[in-house]
């Protein structure tokens, strides 16, 4: 039997063995280097080379039967390591409850913060709330974004690798398979050791593995994932409470001037009247079409469709009425947030 | 001794067998397969295709670890054993020995049997 048919052998593994190529081929350069050895072996012991060949394949059994021992090995090694990551996960929450318990003022938590803190736009004065309380769905989500994250995959597929990541960080994540259209499936295999770094930048790296066109965003309370072009494409209305964010009730002319502070840090090319005003849909080679959708000439005379902008922000009764996308809205929030610290400071609280 | 079900002892019996063959130094696949064949005189038949998995499950376990040397023109994947491996070796040669001990005691009789008995 020729060397040949050991390589149809090898073919017909890599069918059934279903692990990364390098990992494929690690296992089938040590199974080559075997064969070579045992066929040299066996020919000098007076075999001829086609039936030393044959030998030394039958030795190697069933290629269907070695396949399904290394998977099992592969199963139960991705096993372990969720199991590990698990208990991790157990003993960090653990580790936090008793933390919490151990700081926790005299009585324990009040009926009143937990209530409060389901309610982003309770009238309750913001300075009179605890931290915990300020804290809406999005926020904690945002929060374990930014905090540190403990992974060891090694070609674990990525809903696996998602389901720890829920349950280690005690988030939502959706994926919107359908957005992502094939490009990304359920078992592509995610291979990575980190240890302190932060979530979002653990997604980034996973995205990376994955496909260049992810992206994430937090919208009610949900990691959600998909890509880039839906999460920017989609826009969605969001009622901020002035009172609540800033601390305190603003002027009409100090919402006025909010709202162009708005619109010219956070993607100032997203909102429509803004778009309108400077003129952007009037330069030569540009043609409005139906669906919100037009046309622009490029310098190279080829044509590019992409959307108009159809953000807009306004203001009702101490409150802004934005409609944007939901990752420009984390940015708006951070903006208050940081407008409020600042407030604060100047007037020396 | 520690309590083992019968195929635990066959599979044990296997990891022993490579982790022993191990014991005096790193050794490459085929080589691991020639030293238990010559140290059984051939009495213990481990094929490659049983040879491979066991490998990588120990070495996934971390009683063996890999490198690979890319010195020759084939590529080659050398194992050796690893502090816990040595332990683990030393543990299971422990409960093998002592397992044959209860058994020769309880056969030996059957083959020398007493007079007047």
């Amino acid at each position: 039997m020729p060397p040949d048919d050991f390589e149809d052998y090898l073919k017909f593994l890599a069918v059934v063995l279903r692990v990364r190529q390098s990992r494929q081929e690690a296992i089938f350069s040590e199974l080559r280097d075997h064969f070579a050895e045992r066929v040299a072996e066996l020919h000098s012991r007076g075999a001829d080379r086609e039936r030393a060949a044959a030998l030394a394949q039958q030795e190697f059994g069933d290629a269907a039967a070695l396949a399904a021992q290394f998977m099992q090995i592969i199963r139960q090694r991705r096993r372990r390591i969720v199991m590990r990551s698990t208990i991790g996960a157990i003993s960090a929450v653990v580790v936090g409850i008793v933390v919490t318990l151990a700081f926790w003022p005299a009585g324990g938590p009040a009926l009143s913060h937990a209530v409060a803190q389901e309610n982003p736009f309770s009238e309750e004065k913001p300075a009179a709330k605890s931290k915990a309380a300020e804290m809406d769905r999005d926020e904690r989500v945002r929060l374990q974004l930014a905090g540190p994250t403990e992974c060891e995959f090694v070609e674990t597929p990525f809903s696996e690798v998602l389901n720890y990541l829920m349950d280690y960080h005690k988030i939502n994540i959706y994926v919107k398979w359908r957005e992502l259209n094939g490009r990304v499936e359920s078992n592509m295999p995610i291979t990575m050791s980190l240890k302190g770094t932060t979530l979002d930048t653990v997604l980034e790296l996973i995205f990376a593995q994955l496909h260049d066109d992810l992206a994430y965003t937090v919208q009610d309370g949900v990691l959600m994932i998909s890509t880039k072009g839906d999460l920017e494409s989609k826009t969605v209305v969001q009622v901020y409470n002035l009172n609540r964010w800033l601390g305190k009730t603003p002027s009409k002319e100090e919402v006025e001037e909010l709202i162009h502070v708005i619109r010219m840090t956070i993607a100032p090319g997203s909102w429509y009247d803004l778009y309108l005003q400077t003129g952007c849909y009037a330069q030569p080679g540009t043609a409005l079409v139906y669906g919100g959708m037009q046309v622009v000439q490029q310098p190279d005379n080829k044509p590019a469709v992409s959307r108009i902008p159809s953000s807009s922000i306004c203001s009702y009764q101490g409150t802004l009425v934005v409609n944007q996308s939901p990752a420009n809205h984390q940015k708006i929030s951070d903006l208050l947030k940081q407008l409020r610290e600042s407030l604060e400071q100047k007037d020396g609280k | 001794m520690t309590q083992k079900n019968p195929r635990e002892f066959v599979q044990g019996g296997l990891d022993l067998l490579v982790l022993s063959a191990l014991a005096d130094g790193p050794k490459y696949g085929y080589l691991i397969q020639k030293r238990i064949r010559e140290a059984t005189d051939h009495g213990v038949p481990l094929q490659a295709g049983t040879l491979y998995p066991l490998l990588h499950r120990m070495e996934a376990e971390k009683l063996i670890r890999a490198r690979w040397d890319d010195s020759t023109s084939r590529q080659r994947k050398w194992y050796e054993l690893t502090a816990a491996g040595r332990r683990h070796l030393t543990r299971q040669a422990q409960d093998w020995v002592r397992l044959t001990d209860l058994i020769r005691d309880l056969l030996t009789p059957v083959l020398e049997p007493k007079p007047g008995v």
